[in-house]
Protein backbone atom coordinates (compact mmCIF):
# COMPACT_ATOMS: atom_id res chain seq x y z
CA UNK A 1 0.00 0.00 0.00
CA UNK A 2 1.19 3.80 0.58
CA UNK A 3 4.48 3.79 2.12
CA UNK A 4 6.51 7.13 3.14
CA UNK A 5 9.43 7.12 0.67
CA UNK A 6 12.30 9.02 3.07
CA UNK A 7 12.79 12.44 2.07
CA UNK A 8 9.45 12.38 -0.23
CA UNK A 9 7.49 15.78 0.45
CA UNK A 10 4.09 15.56 2.19
CA UNK A 11 1.54 17.17 0.35
CA UNK A 12 -1.68 19.24 1.21
CA UNK A 13 -5.02 18.02 -0.56
CA UNK A 14 -8.08 19.07 0.14
CA UNK A 15 -10.64 17.37 0.96
CA UNK A 16 -13.23 18.24 -1.69
CA UNK A 17 -11.85 20.19 -4.82
CA UNK A 18 -12.78 23.08 -6.09
CA UNK A 19 -14.30 24.90 -3.03
CA UNK A 20 -11.38 27.15 -2.14
CA UNK A 21 -8.04 27.96 -3.81
CA UNK A 22 -4.96 30.10 -2.68
CA UNK A 23 -4.79 33.73 -3.53
CA UNK A 24 -1.97 36.09 -4.65
CA UNK A 25 -2.21 37.43 -1.54
CA UNK A 26 -0.94 33.89 0.18
CA UNK A 27 -4.41 33.16 1.94
CA UNK A 28 -7.32 31.02 0.77
CA UNK A 29 -10.23 32.08 -0.30
CA UNK A 30 -13.71 30.51 -1.20
CA UNK A 31 -14.72 29.98 -5.11
CA UNK A 32 -18.35 30.58 -6.13
CA UNK A 33 -20.06 30.80 -9.43
CA UNK A 34 -21.85 33.74 -10.37
CA UNK A 35 -24.63 33.93 -13.39
CA UNK A 36 -23.99 36.71 -15.92
CA UNK A 37 -27.67 37.14 -17.20
CA UNK A 38 -29.98 36.34 -14.01
CA UNK A 39 -26.88 37.50 -11.54
CA UNK A 40 -27.48 34.52 -8.68
CA UNK A 41 -24.32 33.55 -6.76
CA UNK A 42 -23.61 29.94 -5.78
CA UNK A 43 -21.37 28.43 -3.53
CA UNK A 44 -20.26 25.87 -4.41
CA UNK A 45 -19.47 27.19 -7.74
CA UNK A 46 -22.00 25.76 -10.41
CA UNK A 47 -21.24 24.62 -13.73
CA UNK A 48 -24.55 26.02 -14.79
CA UNK A 49 -27.06 28.28 -13.36
CA UNK A 50 -29.04 27.14 -10.89
CA UNK A 51 -31.78 29.39 -11.58
CA UNK A 52 -32.14 30.16 -15.43
CA UNK A 53 -29.69 26.64 -16.44
CA UNK A 54 -26.99 29.29 -18.59
CA UNK A 55 -23.11 27.80 -18.71
CA UNK A 56 -22.23 31.83 -19.08
CA UNK A 57 -21.40 32.28 -15.35
CA UNK A 58 -17.91 33.79 -14.10
CA UNK A 59 -15.93 31.86 -11.10
CA UNK A 60 -14.88 34.49 -8.09
CA UNK A 61 -13.47 34.48 -4.80
CA UNK A 62 -16.26 35.20 -2.19
CA UNK A 63 -15.65 37.43 0.73
CA UNK A 64 -13.79 36.23 3.63
CA UNK A 65 -16.29 37.32 6.37
CA UNK A 66 -19.91 36.74 6.71
CA UNK A 67 -22.42 36.63 9.28
CA UNK A 68 -24.20 33.67 10.90
CA UNK A 69 -27.40 33.59 10.05
CA UNK A 70 -28.60 30.08 12.10
CA UNK A 71 -26.76 27.14 13.81
CA UNK A 72 -27.32 23.84 15.83
CA UNK A 73 -25.10 22.14 18.44
CA UNK A 74 -24.52 18.65 16.98
CA UNK A 75 -24.13 16.06 19.59
CA UNK A 76 -24.60 12.97 17.24
CA UNK A 77 -22.02 11.50 14.85
CA UNK A 78 -23.47 10.93 11.05
CA UNK A 79 -22.37 7.98 9.10
CA UNK A 80 -19.15 9.23 7.24
CA UNK A 81 -18.12 12.19 9.57
CA UNK A 82 -14.43 12.51 10.58
CA UNK A 83 -15.91 15.45 13.18
CA UNK A 84 -16.27 14.83 16.49
CA UNK A 85 -19.24 15.76 17.97
CA UNK A 86 -20.06 18.09 19.66
CA UNK A 87 -19.38 20.67 16.99
CA UNK A 88 -21.06 23.61 15.88
CA UNK A 89 -22.71 23.65 12.67
CA UNK A 90 -24.20 27.31 11.22
CA UNK A 91 -25.41 28.40 7.60
CA UNK A 92 -23.13 31.78 7.46
CA UNK A 93 -24.71 34.34 4.98
CA UNK A 94 -22.22 35.86 2.55
CA UNK A 95 -21.94 39.98 1.54
CA UNK A 96 -22.62 38.29 -1.81
CA UNK A 97 -26.19 37.09 -1.17
CA UNK A 98 -25.32 32.95 -0.80
CA UNK A 99 -25.56 31.29 1.96
CA UNK A 100 -22.70 28.66 3.34
CA UNK A 101 -23.14 25.53 5.27
CA UNK A 102 -20.13 24.83 7.43
CA UNK A 103 -18.39 23.94 10.39
CA UNK A 104 -17.66 27.03 13.45
CA UNK A 105 -15.12 26.20 15.30
CA UNK A 106 -12.45 27.94 17.31
CA UNK A 107 -14.91 29.01 19.46
CA UNK A 108 -16.94 28.88 22.87
CA UNK A 109 -20.16 26.75 21.75
CA UNK A 110 -22.13 28.89 24.04
CA UNK A 111 -21.35 31.74 22.54
CA UNK A 112 -22.38 31.59 19.21
CA UNK A 113 -25.06 33.72 18.05
CA UNK A 114 -27.03 35.26 15.68
CA UNK A 115 -25.43 37.76 13.13
CA UNK A 116 -21.97 36.82 14.70
CA UNK A 117 -19.28 38.18 12.34
CA UNK A 118 -17.09 34.86 11.14
CA UNK A 119 -14.72 34.94 8.86
CA UNK A 120 -13.41 31.63 6.77
CA UNK A 121 -10.22 29.88 7.22
CA UNK A 122 -8.59 26.67 6.12
CA UNK A 123 -7.70 23.90 8.38
CA UNK A 124 -6.29 20.17 8.63
CA UNK A 125 -8.94 17.83 9.38
CA UNK A 126 -6.98 14.31 8.65
CA UNK A 127 -4.07 12.62 7.40
CA UNK A 128 -4.70 10.39 4.69
CA UNK A 129 -2.98 7.57 4.23
CA UNK A 130 0.37 8.76 2.65
CA UNK A 131 0.73 10.90 5.19
CA UNK A 132 -0.64 14.02 3.29
CA UNK A 133 -2.14 16.36 5.31
CA UNK A 134 -5.80 16.58 4.26
CA UNK A 135 -7.45 20.50 4.49
CA UNK A 136 -11.04 21.94 4.60
CA UNK A 137 -12.65 25.08 4.73
CA UNK A 138 -14.28 26.02 8.66
CA UNK A 139 -15.08 29.67 9.99
CA UNK A 140 -14.39 30.98 13.04
CA UNK A 141 -15.26 34.26 14.95
CA UNK A 142 -13.95 37.08 13.06
CA UNK A 143 -10.41 38.24 14.49
CA UNK B 1 -58.77 11.62 -16.52
CA UNK B 2 -60.80 8.73 -14.71
CA UNK B 3 -62.24 8.86 -11.45
CA UNK B 4 -59.66 6.79 -8.92
CA UNK B 5 -60.92 4.80 -5.52
CA UNK B 6 -58.95 3.61 -2.96
CA UNK B 7 -60.64 0.51 -1.69
CA UNK B 8 -58.31 -1.17 0.76
CA UNK B 9 -55.59 0.04 2.64
CA UNK B 10 -53.18 -1.73 5.64
CA UNK B 11 -50.28 -1.56 7.66
CA UNK B 12 -47.89 -3.38 9.68
CA UNK B 13 -46.97 -2.08 13.35
CA UNK B 14 -43.93 -0.13 12.56
CA UNK B 15 -41.59 -0.79 14.81
CA UNK B 16 -38.49 -3.53 15.00
CA UNK B 17 -38.98 -6.48 13.00
CA UNK B 18 -35.34 -7.68 13.09
CA UNK B 19 -36.59 -11.52 12.55
CA UNK B 20 -39.16 -11.09 9.33
CA UNK B 21 -37.24 -10.19 5.53
CA UNK B 22 -38.92 -7.23 3.50
CA UNK B 23 -41.16 -9.43 1.85
CA UNK B 24 -42.65 -11.01 4.80
CA UNK B 25 -43.04 -7.17 6.07
CA UNK B 26 -44.92 -6.53 3.33
CA UNK B 27 -46.78 -9.46 3.22
CA UNK B 28 -48.65 -8.44 6.23
CA UNK B 29 -50.43 -5.38 4.91
CA UNK B 30 -50.55 -6.54 1.19
CA UNK B 31 -52.91 -9.11 2.78
CA UNK B 32 -54.70 -6.79 5.21
CA UNK B 33 -55.33 -4.27 2.11
CA UNK B 34 -56.27 -7.05 -0.33
CA UNK B 35 -59.23 -8.50 2.10
CA UNK B 36 -60.08 -4.91 2.78
CA UNK B 37 -60.62 -4.01 -1.21
CA UNK B 38 -62.48 -7.15 -1.49
CA UNK B 39 -60.52 -7.72 -4.91
CA UNK B 40 -57.98 -11.12 -5.31
CA UNK B 41 -54.68 -10.64 -6.14
CA UNK B 42 -55.10 -12.17 -9.32
CA UNK B 43 -57.03 -9.14 -10.34
CA UNK B 44 -54.14 -6.76 -9.73
CA UNK B 45 -53.01 -4.97 -13.11
CA UNK B 46 -50.10 -3.84 -11.87
CA UNK B 47 -47.90 -2.67 -8.62
CA UNK B 48 -45.67 -0.02 -7.37
CA UNK B 49 -43.90 -0.73 -4.74
CA UNK B 50 -41.70 2.43 -2.46
CA UNK B 51 -38.84 1.95 -0.76
CA UNK B 52 -35.49 4.24 -0.19
CA UNK B 53 -33.06 1.78 1.25
CA UNK B 54 -34.45 -1.17 -0.60
CA UNK B 55 -32.13 -4.05 -2.74
CA UNK B 56 -33.10 -3.91 -6.75
CA UNK B 57 -35.13 -7.18 -6.07
CA UNK B 58 -37.36 -6.19 -3.11
CA UNK B 59 -40.47 -4.86 -5.15
CA UNK B 60 -40.75 -8.22 -7.40
CA UNK B 61 -40.10 -10.57 -4.18
CA UNK B 62 -42.73 -8.48 -2.43
CA UNK B 63 -45.51 -8.71 -5.11
CA UNK B 64 -44.27 -12.40 -6.69
CA UNK B 65 -44.96 -13.57 -2.98
CA UNK B 66 -48.68 -13.89 -3.72
CA UNK B 67 -47.76 -14.88 -7.21
CA UNK B 68 -46.15 -14.81 -10.40
CA UNK B 69 -49.02 -13.32 -12.48
CA UNK B 70 -46.53 -11.34 -14.83
CA UNK B 71 -47.87 -7.80 -13.92
CA UNK B 72 -45.54 -5.02 -14.54
CA UNK B 73 -43.73 -4.58 -11.32
CA UNK B 74 -41.97 -0.21 -10.07
CA UNK B 75 -40.21 0.26 -7.56
CA UNK B 76 -40.16 4.09 -6.49
CA UNK B 77 -36.95 5.75 -4.93
CA UNK B 78 -37.66 8.86 -3.55
CA UNK B 79 -35.82 9.04 0.10
CA UNK B 80 -38.58 9.77 2.64
CA UNK B 81 -41.41 10.24 -0.33
CA UNK B 82 -41.15 6.94 -1.37
CA UNK B 83 -44.01 5.64 -0.56
CA UNK B 84 -46.17 8.57 -2.11
CA UNK B 85 -44.37 8.72 -5.18
CA UNK B 86 -45.47 4.89 -5.41
CA UNK B 87 -49.04 5.48 -4.82
CA UNK B 88 -48.96 8.66 -7.33
CA UNK B 89 -47.62 6.49 -9.97
CA UNK B 90 -50.24 4.38 -9.32
CA UNK B 91 -53.07 6.95 -9.27
CA UNK B 92 -51.60 8.17 -12.42
CA UNK B 93 -51.64 4.74 -14.20
CA UNK B 94 -55.57 4.00 -12.75
CA UNK B 95 -56.31 7.75 -13.77
CA UNK B 96 -55.24 7.38 -17.43
CA UNK B 97 -56.64 4.30 -18.40
CA UNK B 98 -54.24 2.39 -18.64
CA UNK B 99 -54.79 0.08 -15.86
CA UNK B 100 -57.78 -0.28 -13.69
CA UNK B 101 -56.45 -2.39 -10.62
CA UNK B 102 -53.52 -1.46 -9.22
CA UNK B 103 -51.24 -1.91 -6.15
CA UNK B 104 -48.98 0.42 -4.03
CA UNK B 105 -47.24 -0.91 -1.41
CA UNK B 106 -44.37 0.67 0.67
CA UNK B 107 -41.42 -0.57 3.28
CA UNK B 108 -38.86 -0.17 4.84
CA UNK B 109 -36.05 -1.99 7.19
CA UNK B 110 -33.84 0.81 8.76
CA UNK B 111 -30.00 0.56 10.09
CA UNK B 112 -29.08 1.92 12.98
CA UNK B 113 -28.24 5.73 13.93
CA UNK B 114 -28.48 8.48 11.64
CA UNK B 115 -29.17 8.43 8.57
CA UNK B 116 -26.62 9.68 5.88
CA UNK B 117 -27.57 12.23 3.25
CA UNK B 118 -26.15 10.34 0.78
CA UNK B 119 -22.89 8.42 -0.17
CA UNK B 120 -19.77 10.43 -0.04
CA UNK B 121 -18.46 8.25 -3.21
CA UNK B 122 -21.29 9.00 -5.25
CA UNK B 123 -21.71 12.90 -3.99
CA UNK B 124 -20.84 16.16 -5.75
CA UNK B 125 -20.54 18.03 -2.42
CA UNK B 126 -19.19 14.89 -1.16
CA UNK B 127 -17.32 17.56 1.62
CA UNK B 128 -20.50 17.74 3.56
CA UNK B 129 -20.69 13.86 4.80
CA UNK B 130 -17.17 14.13 5.95
CA UNK B 131 -17.43 17.19 7.73
CA UNK B 132 -20.92 16.56 9.61
CA UNK B 133 -22.76 18.66 7.41
CA UNK B 134 -25.65 16.10 6.81
CA UNK B 135 -27.01 15.04 9.57
CA UNK B 136 -30.66 15.77 9.00
CA UNK B 137 -32.04 17.15 12.26
CA UNK B 138 -29.34 19.73 12.48
CA UNK B 139 -31.07 21.08 8.93
CA UNK B 140 -34.48 21.48 11.03
CA UNK B 141 -33.23 22.49 14.04
CA UNK B 142 -31.29 25.43 12.17
CA UNK B 143 -34.21 26.44 10.42
CA UNK B 144 -36.36 26.54 14.01
CA UNK B 145 -33.68 28.15 15.39
CA UNK B 146 -34.06 30.85 13.28
CA UNK B 147 -37.54 30.96 13.35
CA UNK B 148 -36.99 30.98 16.74
CA UNK B 149 -35.42 34.58 16.72
CA UNK B 150 -38.09 35.60 13.07
CA UNK B 151 -41.14 34.38 15.24
CA UNK B 152 -40.29 33.88 19.07
CA UNK B 153 -40.83 30.09 18.36
CA UNK B 154 -40.11 28.08 22.03
CA UNK B 155 -39.19 25.26 23.01
CA UNK B 156 -42.65 24.60 24.56
CA UNK B 157 -44.08 25.06 21.10
CA UNK B 158 -41.59 22.06 19.74
CA UNK B 159 -42.47 19.89 23.05
CA UNK B 160 -46.90 20.83 22.05
CA UNK B 161 -46.16 18.97 18.68
CA UNK B 162 -43.87 16.54 19.76
CA UNK B 163 -46.39 15.60 23.18
CA UNK B 164 -49.50 15.72 20.56
CA UNK B 165 -47.98 12.81 18.93
CA UNK B 166 -47.00 10.93 21.59
CA UNK B 167 -51.19 11.75 22.85
CA UNK B 168 -52.27 9.96 19.89
CA UNK B 169 -49.27 6.94 19.35
CA UNK B 170 -51.19 4.64 21.93
CA UNK B 171 -54.00 5.05 20.71
CA UNK B 172 -52.83 3.69 17.05
CA UNK B 173 -52.51 -0.03 17.09
CA UNK B 174 -50.04 0.58 14.12
CA UNK B 175 -47.76 2.97 16.13
CA UNK B 176 -44.37 2.43 16.71
CA UNK B 177 -44.28 4.20 20.13
CA UNK B 178 -46.94 3.17 22.35
CA UNK B 179 -45.99 5.03 25.43
CA UNK B 180 -47.80 8.21 26.21
CA UNK B 181 -44.86 11.28 26.73
CA UNK B 182 -45.61 14.60 28.23
CA UNK B 183 -44.04 17.85 27.18
CA UNK B 184 -42.36 17.76 29.98
CA UNK B 185 -40.85 14.30 29.82
CA UNK B 186 -39.79 15.76 25.68
CA UNK B 187 -37.81 18.66 26.84
CA UNK B 188 -35.94 16.72 29.76
CA UNK B 189 -34.96 14.22 26.97
CA UNK B 190 -31.22 14.50 25.39
CA UNK B 191 -30.51 17.05 22.80
CA UNK B 192 -29.55 15.81 19.77
CA UNK B 193 -29.22 19.13 17.24
CA UNK B 194 -29.76 22.26 19.47
CA UNK B 195 -32.67 22.59 19.95
CA UNK B 196 -33.90 19.36 18.84
CA UNK B 197 -34.18 16.73 21.36
CA UNK B 198 -34.67 12.83 21.22
CA UNK B 199 -37.99 12.68 21.84
CA UNK B 200 -39.15 15.39 18.99
CA UNK B 201 -37.12 13.43 16.98
CA UNK B 202 -38.87 10.16 14.96
CA UNK B 203 -37.60 7.21 16.29
CA UNK B 204 -35.83 4.46 13.81
CA UNK B 205 -38.71 2.09 12.93
CA UNK B 206 -39.23 -0.46 10.13
CA UNK B 207 -42.45 -1.16 9.27
CA UNK B 208 -44.65 -1.54 5.77
CA UNK B 209 -47.90 -0.38 4.46
CA UNK B 210 -49.99 -1.09 1.28
CA UNK B 211 -52.96 0.18 -0.13
CA UNK B 212 -55.54 -1.33 -3.28
CA UNK B 213 -56.57 1.31 -5.53
CA UNK B 214 -59.21 0.83 -8.53
CA UNK B 215 -61.25 3.19 -11.25
CA UNK B 216 -64.90 4.00 -10.09
CA UNK B 217 -66.26 2.23 -12.58
CA UNK B 218 -64.15 -1.06 -12.39
CA UNK B 219 -65.03 -0.51 -8.28
CA UNK B 220 -68.70 -0.74 -8.87
CA UNK B 221 -68.05 -4.32 -9.57
CA UNK B 222 -66.50 -5.25 -6.49
CA UNK B 223 -68.82 -2.50 -4.45
CA UNK B 224 -67.62 0.30 -4.04
CA UNK B 225 -69.79 1.45 -1.01
CA UNK B 226 -66.26 2.01 1.02
CA UNK B 227 -64.15 3.60 -1.51
CA UNK B 228 -62.80 6.89 -1.19
CA UNK B 229 -61.98 9.06 -4.38
CA UNK B 230 -58.27 10.25 -5.16
CA UNK B 231 -59.53 13.75 -6.04
CA UNK B 232 -55.68 14.78 -7.36
CA UNK B 233 -52.19 14.01 -6.93
CA UNK B 234 -49.42 16.61 -7.24
CA UNK B 235 -45.69 16.80 -6.57
CA UNK B 236 -42.27 18.88 -6.67
CA UNK B 237 -38.71 19.35 -6.21
CA UNK B 238 -37.72 22.73 -4.55
CA UNK B 239 -36.49 26.00 -6.86
CA UNK B 240 -33.85 27.95 -6.10
CA UNK B 241 -35.12 29.90 -4.72
CA UNK B 242 -35.97 27.26 -1.63
CA UNK B 243 -32.81 26.65 -1.21
CA UNK B 244 -31.23 26.87 1.91
CA UNK B 245 -26.88 26.56 3.23
CA UNK B 246 -26.61 26.60 -0.97
CA UNK B 247 -27.51 23.64 -2.98
CA UNK B 248 -26.57 20.42 -2.90
CA UNK B 249 -28.23 17.01 -2.74
CA UNK B 250 -28.90 17.75 1.04
CA UNK B 251 -31.21 20.65 1.05
CA UNK B 252 -33.24 18.06 3.62
CA UNK B 253 -36.91 18.31 1.89
CA UNK B 254 -38.91 21.65 2.99
CA UNK B 255 -37.27 22.92 5.80
CA UNK B 256 -35.88 26.32 4.92
CA UNK B 257 -39.74 27.81 5.28
CA UNK B 258 -42.23 25.48 3.23
CA UNK B 259 -42.13 27.41 -0.08
CA UNK B 260 -42.01 23.76 -1.79
CA UNK B 261 -45.18 22.95 0.07
CA UNK B 262 -46.91 26.12 -0.49
CA UNK B 263 -46.41 25.99 -4.26
CA UNK B 264 -47.25 22.53 -4.67
CA UNK B 265 -50.41 23.10 -2.04
CA UNK B 266 -51.61 26.41 -3.95
CA UNK B 267 -51.55 24.10 -7.37
CA UNK B 268 -53.78 21.10 -5.64
CA UNK B 269 -56.25 23.92 -4.37
CA UNK B 270 -56.36 25.77 -8.09
CA UNK B 271 -56.97 22.61 -9.39
CA UNK B 272 -59.77 20.96 -7.66
CA UNK B 273 -61.29 24.15 -6.33
CA UNK B 274 -60.92 23.80 -2.95
CA UNK B 275 -58.89 25.75 0.26
CA UNK B 276 -57.45 24.81 3.58
CA UNK B 277 -61.13 25.50 5.69
CA UNK B 278 -62.88 22.65 3.60
CA UNK B 279 -60.05 20.23 4.60
CA UNK B 280 -60.32 19.38 8.68
CA UNK B 281 -57.74 16.74 8.24
CA UNK B 282 -53.78 16.50 7.39
CA UNK B 283 -51.33 13.86 7.52
CA UNK B 284 -48.17 15.90 7.47
CA UNK B 285 -44.33 15.00 6.76
CA UNK B 286 -42.95 16.47 10.26
CA UNK B 287 -39.87 13.91 11.41
CA UNK B 288 -39.12 16.35 13.55
CA UNK B 289 -40.83 18.80 15.88
CA UNK B 290 -41.29 22.13 14.68
CA UNK B 291 -41.95 20.33 11.13
CA UNK B 292 -45.61 20.99 12.10
CA UNK B 293 -45.05 24.25 12.57
CA UNK B 294 -43.95 25.09 8.50
CA UNK B 295 -46.27 22.63 7.37
CA UNK B 296 -49.57 24.47 8.45
CA UNK B 297 -48.06 28.30 8.09
CA UNK B 298 -47.63 26.66 4.31
CA UNK B 299 -50.40 24.83 3.57
CA UNK B 300 -52.56 28.14 4.97
CA UNK B 301 -54.39 27.29 8.12
CA UNK B 302 -52.42 30.39 9.92
CA UNK B 303 -50.26 32.85 9.09
CA UNK B 304 -46.48 32.29 9.10
CA UNK B 305 -45.26 32.24 12.49
CA UNK B 306 -48.08 31.22 13.93
CA UNK B 307 -47.89 27.56 13.66
CA UNK B 308 -46.02 26.83 17.09
CA UNK B 309 -48.94 28.98 18.83
CA UNK B 310 -51.50 26.79 17.24
CA UNK B 311 -49.82 23.37 18.45
CA UNK B 312 -49.45 24.93 21.54
CA UNK B 313 -53.16 25.93 22.23
CA UNK B 314 -54.17 22.59 20.33
CA UNK B 315 -55.41 24.29 17.66
CA UNK B 316 -54.28 21.15 15.84
CA UNK B 317 -55.67 18.06 17.65
CA UNK B 318 -58.64 15.61 16.78
CA UNK B 319 -61.02 18.02 18.25
CA UNK B 320 -59.12 21.45 17.09
CA UNK B 321 -59.60 23.89 13.61
CA UNK B 322 -57.49 21.07 11.51
CA UNK B 323 -56.84 17.60 13.16
CA UNK B 324 -52.57 17.35 12.53
CA UNK B 325 -51.01 13.61 12.18
CA UNK B 326 -53.93 11.56 14.21
CA UNK B 327 -52.09 8.95 13.67
CA UNK B 328 -49.27 9.72 16.08
CA UNK B 329 -47.06 11.60 12.83
CA UNK B 330 -43.77 10.72 12.24
CA UNK B 331 -42.58 11.43 16.03
CA UNK B 332 -44.82 8.58 16.96
CA UNK B 333 -45.99 6.52 14.38
CA UNK B 334 -43.05 6.51 13.40
CA UNK B 335 -40.72 6.76 10.17
CA UNK B 336 -39.98 3.57 7.55
CA UNK B 337 -39.00 5.88 4.82
CA UNK B 338 -41.20 3.85 2.38
CA UNK B 339 -44.02 2.90 4.39
CA UNK B 340 -44.93 6.51 5.63
CA UNK B 341 -46.53 7.93 2.21
CA UNK B 342 -49.16 4.57 1.96
CA UNK B 343 -49.33 4.60 5.70
CA UNK B 344 -50.72 7.95 6.08
CA UNK B 345 -52.95 7.73 2.84
CA UNK B 346 -53.95 4.22 5.52
CA UNK B 347 -54.94 6.75 8.10
CA UNK B 348 -56.67 9.45 5.95
CA UNK B 349 -58.72 6.35 4.47
CA UNK B 350 -59.63 5.19 7.80
CA UNK B 351 -60.69 8.35 8.85
CA UNK B 352 -62.90 9.74 5.80
CA UNK B 353 -64.72 6.12 5.73
CA UNK B 354 -65.35 6.92 9.36
CA UNK B 355 -63.04 3.87 10.86
CA UNK B 356 -60.47 5.65 12.71
CA UNK B 357 -61.01 3.94 15.78
CA UNK B 358 -60.02 5.85 19.23
CA UNK B 359 -58.55 8.06 16.89
CA UNK B 360 -61.75 9.27 14.99
CA UNK B 361 -62.00 12.88 14.48
CA UNK B 362 -65.54 14.27 15.43
CA UNK B 363 -66.29 16.09 12.74
CA UNK B 364 -67.04 13.49 10.11
CA UNK B 365 -64.59 14.76 7.65
CA UNK B 366 -65.27 14.52 3.67
CA UNK B 367 -62.20 15.84 2.23
CA UNK B 368 -58.30 14.76 3.86
CA UNK B 369 -54.75 15.65 3.04
CA UNK B 370 -51.21 13.42 2.71
CA UNK B 371 -48.64 15.11 2.81
CA UNK B 372 -45.02 13.26 2.25
CA UNK B 373 -41.48 15.11 2.08
CA UNK B 374 -38.25 13.62 0.90
CA UNK B 375 -35.16 14.83 0.75
CA UNK B 376 -36.07 17.68 -1.71
CA UNK B 377 -39.15 16.39 -3.16
CA UNK B 378 -42.72 16.45 -2.02
CA UNK B 379 -45.87 14.26 -2.84
CA UNK B 380 -49.26 15.30 -2.08
CA UNK B 381 -52.64 13.68 -2.24
CA UNK B 382 -56.07 15.24 -1.24
CA UNK B 383 -58.57 12.56 -0.62
CA UNK B 384 -62.58 12.74 -0.48
CA UNK B 385 -65.48 10.62 0.42
ZN1 LIG C 1 -28.89 32.45 -14.44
Amino acid sequence: MSENVAGAEKMTIPLQEGLFEMGSDGKYHLVASRCKSCKLTFFPKRKYCGKCGSADVEVFNLSDRGKVYTFSQVDRKSVYTIIEPPYMEADVEMPEDVHIYTILDQCDLKSVDFGMNVEVYVDKVKQDEAGNDVIAFKFKPAA
Amino acid sequence: MNEVVVMGVGTLRFGRWPNKSVIEMAEVPIEIALKDSGIPFKDIQAAYVGSELGHFPDARMIVQNFGWTGIPISQMQQACASGSAAFREAYFSVASGRYDVVLVAGYEKMGKGLIPGGVPEQDKEYHLHYMGLDVTPARIAMAIKRRMLTYGDTAEMLAAEAAQCFEYGPLNPYAHNQKKYTAADVLASPMICSPITLLMSCPISDGASAAIICSRKKAKQYGDSRAITVAGSFAGTPDYNDLMGGPGPHIGGDFKGGKLTARVSKEAYEKIGIGPEDIKIVQCHAPFAGGGFICIEALGYCREGEGGKWFLEGKTKIDGQVAVNTDGGLIARGHPLGATGVAEIGELVRQLRGEGGALQIPNKPKVAMAHNVGLGCLNLHILKK
